[in-house]
């Protein structure tokens, strides 16, 4: 299989930059893999190197928000306010052997009717942002931690047949990749009460305890990842999510999740929010 | 090395409730669950990445590895009151179908004239299944392969400490999803299935004889003056007369 890499989202953080997730399709080889990261005005260039050399990465926040300088300023923090206005987005990767993908996306709107329905754009950015003040308000602390996908592989899994032969190894936290889960993510969700519910199973009793979350739409949360919130400590795997929309552009998402039981090794992974994040 | 006392010869473990016959379901659970407990505890349990103990709570510095290894549960497969919910990795044990089978004609082993007794025998296959649970895939059939090759070696010292008739070499089964119920988080079992053969013996023995030894030292005479004596005697259609 090839290795490809797939850009995920390209979020406004109106009018701050923009969030580019990225995600490494058939990540095989074992060992560090480097993303360049590139920005332009259009699909054929030229290009603006943001960063290159990036490790222990699955996103790139394009910041706009350069230090004051009068002189220069205009150039480099580009009107977000506007709502015509895109960019895109060009991501390379370098895996360990040296084999080199690229992914090229923009940030336009998917739907062809929104893109030039300024209205709905405004209403879009709208919704965005009430969302994100209103988490404030109903919503608690959480952090996210985003499974790794690629990486180095753990010495509990089988160089051969990549079996995970030891769950509870504190070094890849029971993924197979070293460290287990990116940077903390620290952000807002709003959680629902969850359903604690008790059966009797010939394979014994099954507990299980679920819920969901209404998160902001950054980062792409998948299958696997895991919310801790911050308050109870209490940590939750993701089973789905949805994405809510408006005209192919995610608002918001809503996460369905597990319970994870307390003597599983994930309750000791540390997860300090004062940390900073590399990301934001 | 925990020391297991087992009934010699008898497919039971000393310290079980009395209701608990041997070689009933739940001496048979017992017996696999302390068997399979003493491979994973103490020195048995040396450089291995797992050790059994009473207590399920894992350790502040436990990380599965073979100098801090961590803990496993083993336990029967139901428990209604389970020392912890939903620990992994966990090893359950699980009877299947008792079937009793004819080994001679009437089941009748043996006559004792001098008694009046006869001696009856048969055999009981149970399917035992050993669930290695985990919550990776690679994990659960590692632990399986060790659970399986624990007992194929120590077969011939079960069957003689337990006194099972036969018990037959290991299978291990292909490691499927474990899931109770639909929204069950992911896990992977890994079963273990192998059948005992436990031999059941009972004696009949007819109480005709025995009342009227009872009549005679009381005095009583069989003619009818005593009903509630006479209707006892009546067992196996024989009449005290």
């Amino acid at each position: 299989m090839v290795m490809a890499l797939n850009i995920k989202a390209i979020t406004g953080l109106y009018p701050r930059g923009f969030f580019i997730q990225w995600d490494v399709r058939e990540a095989t080889e074992s060992g560090e893999y480097k993303f360049d990261v590139y920005r332009s005005g259009s699909q054929s260039g030229p290009w603006d190197l943001l960063a290159s050399g990036l490790t222990d990465r699955y996103a790139y926040v394009d910041r706009f928000d350069a230090p004051f300088d009068a002189t220069t300023e205009a150039v480099l923090r580009p009107n977000q306010l506007n709502l015509f206005r895109y960019f895109v987005y060009r991501i390379v990767v370098t895996a360990p052997s040296g084999k080199t993908a690229e992914a090229v996306e923009d940030g336009h709107p998917r739907d062809e009717g929104a893109l030039n329905d300024l209205k709905m754009n405004q209403y879009q950015r709208k919704a965005l942002r009430d969302f994100r003040l209103s988490l404030k308000f109903n919503g608690t602390k959480c952090c996210i931690l985003k499974r790794r996908h690629w990486g180095v592989r753990c010495d509990c899994t089988d160089k051969k047949t990549r079996e995970i032969v030891r769950s509870s190894c504190k070094k890849c936290w029971g993924t197979g990749i070293v460290g287990g889960y990116w940077a903390p993510q620290l952000t807002y969700a709003r959680r629902n009460v969850s359903t604690n519910a008790s059966a009797v199973t010939p394979q014994g009793k099954s507990d299980t305890n679920d819920t969901k979350f209404w998160m902001p739409d950054y980062p792409s949360l998948e299958c696997d990842d895991v919310v801790v919130f911050l308050r109870d400590q209490s940590r939750w795997r993701i089973d789905q999510t949805v994405g809510t929309e408006i005209r192919l552009q995610q608002v918001h998402q809503v996460i369905s999740a597990q319970s994870i039981d307390r003597s599983h090794i994930l309750y000791s992974l540390p997860v300090d929010p004062d940390v900073e994040n590399p990301l934001l | 090395m925990a020391k297991l006392t087992p009934y010699y010869g008898t497919p039971r473990i000393d310290g079980q409730h009395p209701d608990v016959f041997p070689g009933s379901p739940l001496a048979l659970i017992a017996i696999f669950v302390e068997v399979i407990r003493l491979r994973f505890s103490q020195d048995n349990s040396y450089k291995l990445p797992y050790y059994w103990t009473q207590d399920p709570t894992p350790e502040e510095d436990e990380d599965n590895s073979d100098d801090k290894p961590r803990k496993i549960q083993i336990e029967s497969q139901y428990l209604q009151h389970p020392d912890s919910r939903d620990f992994r990795p966990a090893i359950f044990v699980e009877r299947g179908d008792m079937s009793f089978s004819k080994i001679v004609v009437g089941n009748r082993a043996e006559y004792d004239e001098k008694t009046d007794s006869n001696l009856y025998v048969m055999q009981a296959t149970t399917p035992i299944s050993i669930l290695c649970v985990t919550k990776d895939r690679g994990e659960s059939m590692s632990i399986g392969e060790i659970v399986a090759f624990y007992l194929a070696s120590l077969l011939p010292e079960l069957r003689e400490t337990f006194g099972f008739q036969d018990a037959t070499l290991p299978m291990l089964a292909s490691t499927q999803v474990y899931r109770r119920s639909s929204n069950d988080i992911e896990e992977w079992v890994t079963p273990v299935n192998l059948q005992v053969t436990c031999k059941h013996l009972w004696r009949e023995r007819v109480i005709a004889p025995k009342l009227r030894e009872i009549q005679f030292s009381l005095g009583l005479a069989p003619d009818g003056s005593n009903p509630t004596l006479l209707n006892l005697s009546l067992y196996k259609g024989r009449t005290a007369t």
